[in-house]
C-alpha cells in the first residue's frame, strides 16, 4: 500500500510507465488499494464525474458533495466491481445514481433553491484560452443557454443528453449506466434534443439565426 | 430528401451513424434548405457549449477526497468502532452503529424512571407519617385521633374555656376541584366546641388534609406547641 498523504502537485503520471496506464493494469492496482492508481483515476475522471453532476443537479455544492461520494464509493467497493462494463461506465453509473440520490433527498426536504448570478459561474469556467476576454463572454452566454436548456428538461432526459453529447458515450454505454434499454435510451435523447432545440430556437440565438 | 425525412435522420446525423450514402443526401438537402440547418445548427451549438464551457472542478475537491480515502484507511475493525463510536456528541453526525444507539435506549429509560419515581411520589404520604397513619386507621374502620399537644397557657378566645390536653379535632370533609373542604361528619369533636368553627375560618398553624379518591377527606387540625393561635379571617 503507498503512502497515504501525496501531494496534489506531484505529477502521478510520471509514477506509471505506459503500459501501467491500461485499464486491467489500473484496475488491479486499485483493488489492491494502491492509492497512486486512486490518484491517476481521480485525475483522469475527476472533470468528467464533476461536470456530469454539475450538469444533472445544476447546482455547484451539491456537485461537489456528489463528486466526492463518487470517488470515496469508488476507492471502498472497487472490489465489488465485477468488470462486467468498462471502468468509465462503471463511473459514470455511480455518478448518475448518486446524483439522483441527492435530488430524491432535496426533494424530500421539499427544498427548492434559486442558483445565484450565473455571472458567478463565468469565473469559474475552464475556456480553451481564457486570457481572450470575449471568448469568455461569449462562454457565459452560451452558459446560460445551456443551463436554461436543460434546466426544463426532466432528469431522466437530462441525463441521456448528457451522457451522450457531454461525455460521449454510446447508446449501449448509457443503457447500462441508466438502467434503461437501449430503445429508452434512444427516445429520451430523442426527446431531449427535440425540447433543447425548442428552447434554443425561441432563445436569441435561435432568432439569429 | 425532404424535411420531414431530415428530420427523422437528424439524430441519427449528429451521432454520426448514418451511411456514408445517407448523410451526404442529408448535407445536400442542408445546403438548400436554411431551416433545417438552422434546427441542426442549434443542436450543434449546443453540443458545442457543452463540451466547452465545462466547469474546472474545485481544489477542494481532492482535499476533501483524500480526507476521506485516508480516514478510511485508518478505519479500525467493526467490533472496535462500535466501542469508540460509543459517544452521546459527535461532531461528524448520527453516524454511530446501530449497537451504540440501542445501548443509549436502556441508559434514558433508566434516566427517565428515576425521573418519574422521585416526581410520582405523593408528598403528603412521604412527608406527614401521621397522614398514613390516619389513612390506614380509616381504611380499617378504626378511629385514629391525632394527638393534639399544647400548651395550657394559649388561650383560644375570650369566652371559651381553656384548651385541655389530649384534645383533637378530626373532621370528614368532601373537597371540591378548587380544593375548598365541606363538612360532611364530625369523626371526633374536640372539648371545646369552639375549635369546630375554626373549619370554617384560616387557621395559622399545621392543618393536615388528607384526601381520598372520592373526593372523601379527613381534615385535622392540631394545634402546634408553645404557638399562638389567631383567626384570620
Amino acid at each position: 500500500m503507498g503512502n497515504p498523504t501525496i501531494g496534489s502537485n506531484v505529477d502521478v503520471f510520471s509514477c506509471y510507465p505506459e503500459t501501467a496506464h491500461s485499464e486491467d493494469a489500473l484496475l488491479e492496482a486499485l483493488r489492491q488499494g494502491d492509492l497512486r492508481a486512486f490518484e491517476v483515476t481521480f485525475h483522469t475522471y475527476k472533470s468528467l464525474v464533476y461536470n456530469l453532476s454539475y450538469r444533472i443537479l445544476l447546482d455547484r455544492e451539491d456537485a461537489l458533495d456528489v463528486s466526492q461520494e463518487v470517488f470515496l464509493t469508488l476507492f471502498q467497493k472497487i472490489a465489488h466491481f465485477r468488470g462486467d462494463c468498462s471502468l468509465k461506465s462503471w463511473i459514470f453509473r455511480i455518478t448518475f445514481n448518486k446524483s439522483l440520490n441527492k435530488k430524491k433527498w432535496w426533494r424530500r426536504r421539499g427544498k427548492f433553491r434559486t442558483e445565484p448570478l450565473s455571472l458567478l459561474h463565468g469565473e469559474r469556467i475552464k475556456t480553451r484560452d481564457n486570457e481572450r476576454p470575449d471568448t469568455t463572454l461569449q462562454c457565459q452566454e452560451m452558459e446560460e443557454l445551456v443551463r436554461g436548456s436543460l434546466e426544463k428538461l426532466p432528469l431522466a432526459q437530462r441525463a441521456v443528453i448528457l451522457l451522450r453529447d457531454l461525455q460521449g458515450c454510446s447508446y449501449e454505454e448509457i443503457a447500462e449506466i441508466t438502467g434503461a434499454s437501449v430503445g429508452t435510451v434512444k427516445s429520451r435523447i430523442a426527446r431531449a434534443r427535440a425540447a433543447v432545440q425548442h428552447t434554443l430556437k425561441a432563445s436569441d440565438l435561435g432568432r439569429i439565426l | 430528401m425532404n424535411c420531414a425525412s431530415v428530420k427523422a435522420r437528424e439524430n441519427d446525423f449528429l451521432d454520426d451513424s448514418l451511411s456514408p450514402e445517407q448523410r451526404a443526401e442529408v448535407e445536400r438537402h442542408l445546403q438548400n434548405c436554411q431551416a433545417c440547418r438552422t434546427d441542426l445548427e442549434l443542436l450543434l451549438i449546443f453540443r458545442k457549449s457543452l463540451r466547452d464551457c465545462q466547469l474546472a472542478p474545485p481544489q477542494a475537491l481532492e482535499t476533501l477526497i483524500m480526507r476521506g480515502v485516508n480516514h478510511t484507511l485508518q478505519r479500525r475493525p467493526f467490533w472496535q468502532e462500535w466501542f469508540v463510536n460509543f459517544s452521546v456528541w459527535r461532531e461528524d453526525g448520527d453516524k454511530r452503529p446501530l449497537f451504540s444507539k440501542l445501548a443509549a435506549v436502556p441508559v434514558t429509560l433508566f434516566f427517565f424512571a428515576l425521573i418519574l419515581a422521585e416526581f410520582s411520589h405523593a408528598p403528603e404520604t412521604t412527608w406527614y407519617p401521621a397522614y398514613a397513619m390516619e389513612q390506614n386507621a380509616l381504611l380499617n374502620g378504626q378511629e385514629y385521633v391525632l394527638p393534639v399537644r399544647y400548651t395550657p397557657m394559649v388561650e383560644f378566645a375570650e369566652d371559651s374555656s381553656p384548651l385541655v390536653a389530649d384534645d383533637s379535632f378530626v373532621v370528614l370533609t368532601r373537597v371540591d376541584r378548587q380544593g375548598m373542604p365541606t363538612l360532611e361528619k364530625v369523626i371526633s369533636a374536640p372539648h371545646n366546641r369552639l375549635l369546630l368553627d375554626l373549619f370554617f375560618n384560616r387557621v395559622e398553624g399545621i392543618r393536615y388534609r388528607p384526601l381520598l379518591k372520592n373526593g372523601i377527606g379527613v381534615d385535622s387540625f392540631i394545634i402546634v406547641p408553645y404557638q399562638k393561635i389567631s383567626v384570620v379571617g
